[in-house]
């Protein structure tokens, strides 16, 4: 009689469940079989009866019995009728229960007015309920099968005799007394379509699940379960008790997780179920999700909505349907203005999906985020706000996952180092834009990360990286934008080169400085700083030991920079290089510029001391008395320096220039060395020395009236002095004493000695004045030539003779005063060579007067073939 | 080339063996060193092909003045060999590895001083004392510079003894300045201060020909005959071909000793040389010929006035600049 709930009785009963709200029938799930099926007595008693048979008294009861039926079976009178039924009930008590199983079935037929072949025939009695109780009363104590069929058979008398007005709720026997048969649990559910048509929904559902639970394990089992969900879920459609209808699901979604749940070999069905769950589920979810959604939603409508879909979502959903939830739940925490939630979901849906939809995810998150995090919209560049700094860590993180597109442009990106600089983390700032610029650097907003990038780095004096993004902006082609200023492309990466040359020369790291600056050099020439890199790329080259490149570079900047800052320094630096390369041009070039340019710098004199003896070691003697000219000039140079430049002048132009000039500069000199004894000295000996390569011998007593008023005990001085004086004495002496001059011819011959005497003795004086308290180099050569003059006097004076004519007195007078003269000069040159050698042999002269007095008056051959053309001398040097 | 050149350049030393300073360095032509030691000091003139004093043997360095390898070797083998403007160039080139540096300054200075460009010399020392003030090869060849500058005055040669004595001072090793010292005071007629500074010239270069010979003119000058006598002949006994003491020993003998003749033998064994002994001796057989005549002449008495030497007015006669 129950068979399985076939698919299609399952489907059907889906659709009746559903719409058993809008007032249609629904259909019971369990077969039950009341289709009519006389009463016989083969069917309850044949077996029995037959047993009886050797009963003689029993066999008339029997006949009794059967022929009761019989005419029961037939359309008789109600009396008749009563009459036989009252026969065979008390036949029945003696042929036994199985007997009066049959009578009492056949009775409540008959009074119930039904036909034998179950056709209604009269309108019967109450009292057919009585005699179906009492069969099924009897036959429940005779054996199990007798009562299974008595109840049944029951049950389709009852269908028929009460027809449209049988109801379920009130069944002619006992129910529960049946509930081992297998039609019991049909019954049970007929009876629960009947409470929820009347309803009852309790009763209803709780008959149903009664039912449920007696089939569970088994396929029907399971076809009851979905109507009870189904039932529940109207019921909630109605009711709206949300909770009864969350636990229903969570029930069965728990019972039905297991694929076992119907038995083996169902597991289809056990699917179909959880289906159909997870489909209401997610209606539920749906539904709530959307009134949490409105305006009007309450927070409880919001916390119904979420705690729904975490229960959905734990459910055994796809994992995109668990995905889609909770989006929805992220959406609704985000409506609710519950941002750390949504972040929280929405985060988590991004990290566990990919590509679009992920960055999808991570957007929504960062709409939370950013309100958690109390963060701009729009890239905050004017003022980045403060405070929040998890949150703000975190929204970094955010836009960063949101920043991977290449298409992406800047927005998150900008957000992202924002981010970072407003949470103290600078450095990762820079380092995600320099990657972002590296790849994108286009738009306003790379722009600005770029011009915060310079600031910070022109701050930080973080050059290499400023280089780094000059590059970057050069290949994008993009202005760097800060606050202060834009910088264009060229002048970020300009600023980084020269900054990081500087930098890196002052670290001695000259490679780097020297690539810096080279590529400054190149491409900025006409940078404002151009001079300054020229400056310190020399000294690059220097330090990096490219002497070479290091001068020509220092060159070239002060060829082009003549106005530059660093002028004063490269020139000096250029001149302390090439000096010690010994390149003499470039240190003229350099020391020149120097001395004539910056003649305020105190460094300027020792340029100019240096260039004098560089010029006079060149032998450019203009330009060395030009050079020490200047040096005059100088303040800085006290006086002992001043007077001793003023000396050099005036002997190297004495010694290279014409006399006029030579005279020129003494003179100049002289007047403005007045107070300077020693500088007059010097000055009046070279005119001196000029005035007697003249002959102008006034010219030379006017210097020596001049030096006679000049302090004689200085050396300097006195050798001056003592050299005027000789000058004097060689000029009064030349050409003097020739013998032609010696012809007294007609004169008075003794005023003639005295007068040639009186000259010799003039010069004498004059020759000896040069021999002063001091010892001068001047004393020796003088006496020396003095001797030599009295010599030159004395051959000269011997040859003079008057005529013998005259008188013999005058004669006399003549020869004895010519005789004592000669004697007198004689002893003079001897005691003057004497002298003269006292002299040169105490070092007092030099080298070449020293050897001609030693050679002619000392008989001293030792040295001089060999003095005058190359004096004994040595060099000295170390091989390493 | 004049003559005491060519007589120093074709003399060669007689080291002895005692010789502190430069002990371990000096090398005879019998015992040559054919590597040039670390540090070595170097003595030249001016001009001359070879050393005067040196380490190494005239060999090495002509070898190394050819080298095809640059470096302070070859410019050390320039120099020695008198090759200025080369070695001028090498200087360059390694101030060019290292600007300023010391030696290779020295070098380029002291080739100045060997094309006898005593100005530029000067200015070079001058670079180096500048950081070095106490360097006393610099300071010999600033003191050249004034020793055998165009001016030549007599505060030029005082500052010159100036200079060469604090070289002496500043280097106990140094006697190139030594040396100078002495031959500026001897010409200056300074005999005993030439005296005492080819006395302490002679201690540090180790009995040197040099000093030894300019002791033996400064006792001349000073009248000390005999130690005249027995210095130039300490000299020949230990060379026999020094040619230039045996021509200062023959005016010895004449001068201090009234021995004519035995001037006269030792001169004319010195123009005749008939054993060959005196090598390059052509200025100094020249000279002894002359005086030789002269002796001959005036039996000893003063050479005749046309042969004497006498400076020009104000100024010396103009030291000859090649």
């Amino acid at each position: 009689m129950l068979t399985r709930i076939t698919s299609i009785s399952f489907l059907t009963g889906i659709l009746i469940a559903t719409s058993a709200w809008a007032g249609q029938t629904m259909n019971p799930l369990l077969p039950l079989n009341l289709s009519w099926k006389p009463i016989t007595t083969s069917s309850i008693l044949n077996e029995k009866l037959e047993l009886f048979d050797d009963d003689a008294k029993q066999k008339k009861t029997i006949d009794e019995f059967k022929g009761a039926l019989t005419r029961l079976n037939k359309n008789q009178s109600p009396a008749d009728q009563l009459k036989d039924i009252a026969l065979i009930r008390q036949t029945a008590l003696k042929l036994g229960p199985r007997a009066r199983v049959v009578a009492e079935l056949t009775a409540a037929r008959v009074t119930g007015g039904i036909g034998s072949a179950g056709q209604r025939q009269s309108n019967g009695t109450s009292a057919w309920r009585s005699h179906l109780m009492t069969a099924c009363n009897i036959a429940a104590k005779i054996d199990e099968g007798l009562h299974e069929q008595t109840a049944q058979q029951a049950l389709v008398l009852w269908r028929k005799i009460e027809a449209k007005d049988s109801s379920w709720a009130s069944p002619p026997i006992d129910i529960k007394a049946q509930k081992q048969f297998k039609f019991f649990k049909a019954v049970v559910e007929r009876q629960a379509i009947y409470e929820w048509s009347k309803g009852s929904t309790d009763a209803a559902l709780r008959k149903y699940r009664s039912v449920a639970k007696s089939l569970t394990g088994s396929p029907d089992g399971g076809t009851l379960d979905l109507r009870i969900i189904e039932l529940e879920h109207g019921l909630y459609n109605k009711t709206k008790q949300l909770r009864r209808w969350q636990r229903v699901l969570s029930e069965f979604t728990a019972k039905y997780q297991d694929s076992q749940a119907l038995g083996s070999g169902q597991d289809a069905q056990v699917q179909r179920i959880m289906t159909r769950i997870l489909q209401l589920h997610r209606q539920l979810v749906d539904s709530l999700a959307k009134d949490a959604l409105t305006a009007k939603a309450t927070d409880a409508d919001v916390n119904i909505a979420i705690k729904t879909i975490d229960a959905y979502v734990a459910s055994p959903v796809s994992n995109e349907e668990k995905e889609r939830v909770r989006a929805l739940s992220g959406e609704i925490q985000f409506h609710a203005k519950r941002h750390k939630a949504a972040s929280s979901i929405f985060a988590s849906l991004a990290t566990e999906s990919q590509g679009p939809k992920s960055i999808n995810f991570w957007r929504k998150a960062i709409r939370s985020q950013t309100q958690l995090a109390d963060w701009p919209p729009q890239p905050p560049w004017t003022d980045i706000p403060k405070g929040n700094a998890e949150a703000r860590k975190t929204l970094a993180d955010m836009y960063q996952k949101v920043d991977v597109d290449s298409a992406a442009g800047w927005d998150s990106a900008a957000h992202v180092g924002l981010l970072f600089i407003a949470t103290g983390q600078s450095d990762e700032a820079i380092t995600y834009w320099m990657k972002k610029l590296s790849k994108h650097p286009s738009g306003a907003n790379a722009s600005k990360a770029a011009g915060w990038i310079v600031d910070s780095k022109i701050k930080g004096k973080n050059w290499n990286e400023l280089e780094s993004l000059g590059r970057l902006l050069i290949k994008g082609r993009l202005a760097a934008t800060s606050k202060a200023k834009t910088y264009r492309p060229a002048e970020v990466l300009g600023l980084a080169l020269i900054e990081g040359g500087l930098e890196a020369l002052n670290a001695s790291d000259y490679k780097g400085a020297i690539t810096k600056l080279q590529e400054f050099n190149k491409g900025w020439r006409q940078d404002p700083r151009h001079d300054e890199c020229l400056y310190h790329l020399a000294l690059a080259y220097h330090g990096d030991r490219q002497y070479r490149q290091a001068v020509s570079t220092m060159e070239d900047f002060t060829k082009r920079h003549r106005r530059s800052k660093f002028r004063p320094d490269g020139l000096k630096k250029g001149g302390e290089w090439t000096l010690g390369l010994a390149w003499d041009d470039h240190v003229m070039y350099f020391l020149e510029a120097h001395a004539r340019e910056f003649s305020s710098d105190p460094d300027s004199v020792n340029s100019l001391n240096t260039l004098a003896d560089l010029y006079l070691g060149r032998e450019i003697y203009d330009s060395a008395m030009r050079v020490m000219d200047t040096l005059l000039g100088r303040k800085e140079l006290d006086a002992d320096a001043r007077a001793d430049v003023a000396r050099r002048l005036m002997e190297t132009a004495a010694r290279n220039a014409s006399n006029d000039r030579a005279l020129q500069i003494s003179r100049r000199i002289q007047a403005s060395f007045k107070d300077n004894e020693t500088v007059s000295a010097v000055a009046l000996s070279i005119r001196a020395r000029i005035q007697a390569e003249r002959g102008r011998l006034g010219e030379l007593v006017s210097i020596d009236k001049a030096a006679s008023s000049l302090d004689q005990s200085q050396p300097v001085i006195a050798e001056a002095i003592s050299e005027i004086k000789f000058l004097m004495g060689e000029s009064m002496s030349r050409d003097q004493f020739k013998e032609e001059f010696f012809s007294l011819g007609a004169r008075d011959p003794k005023a003639e000695l005295e007068k040639y005497y009186g000259a010799y003795n003039k010069i004498d004086q004059i020759y000896k004045s040069a021999c002063l308290s001091v010892r001068t180099g001047w004393c020796g050569p003088a006496l020396h030539k003095t001797a030599r003059l009295g010599e030159q006097f004395v051959k000269a004076f011997e040859q003079l003779s008057i005529a013998k004519t005259l008188d013999p007195e005058v004669i006399k007078d003549f020869y004895n005063r010519k005789k004592t003269i000669l004697e007198t000069v004689e002893n003079q040159a001897m005691e003057s060579d004497e002298k003269s050698i006292e002299q040169a042999k105490s070092g007092a002269t030099n080298p070449d007067w020293t050897s001609a007095i030693m050679w002619q008056n000392g008989g001293d051959w030792s040295r001089e073939r060999f003095n005058s053309e190359n004096a004994d001398h040595f060099i000295q040097w170390r091989t390493r | 080339m004049n003559v005491l050149s060519k007589i120093f350049i074709s003399v060669l030393l007689v080291i002895a063996s005692s010789c502190s300073t430069l002990s371990g360095l000096r090398k005879t032509k019998d015992n040559p060193d054919t590597n040039a030691p670390v540090g070595a000091s170097v003595i030249s003139k001016p001009g001359a092909k070879s050393p005067t004093i040196s380490a190494v043997d005239e060999q090495k360095w002509i070898e190394l003045s050819q080298s095809t390898q640059p470096g302070r070797d070859k410019l050390n083998g320039l120099l020695a060999t008198g090759k200025w403007q080369e070695a001028s160039e090498e200087a360059r080139r390694e101030l060019e590895k290292q600007p300023g540096d010391v030696g290779a300054m020295t070098a380029l200075a002291a080739a100045q001083a060997m094309g006898r460009n005593y100005e530029m010399a000067g200015y070079y020392a001058g670079i180096i004392l500048k950081s070095n003030p106490s360097h006393a090869d610099a300071l010999n060849l600033l003191g050249l510079r004034w020793m055998m500058g165009a001016g030549n005055r007599r505060q030029d040669l005082d500052e010159a003894i100036s200079i060469f004595r604090k070289a002496t001072e500043s280097d106990g090793t140094h006697f190139a300045a030594t040396l100078n010292m002495g031959y500026l005071q001897l010409d200056i007629g300074d005999s005993q201060g030439a005296l005492e500074s080819f006395s302490l010239a002679k201690t540090r270069c180790g009995q040197c020909f040099e000093a030894e010979y300019g002791a033996g003119l400064a006792a001349m000058r000073a009248g000390n005959w005999p130690q005249a006598k027995s210095t130039f002949e300490g000299i020949l006994s230990r060379d026999q071909s020094r040619a230039a003491a045996q021509y200062q020993l023959a005016l010895v003998m004449s001068r201090g000793f009234n021995d004519a003749n035995k001037s006269a033998d030792l001169l004319q064994n010195l123009v005749s040389d008939p054993d060959a002994r005196f090598k390059d001796a052509g200025a100094v057989k020249r000279a002894a010929n002359i005086t030789l005549r002269r002796l001959r002449a005036t039996d000893g008495s003063a050479p005749p006035p046309e042969e004497t030497t006498e400076p020009r007015g104000g100024e010396r006669p103009a030291r000859t600049k090649n």
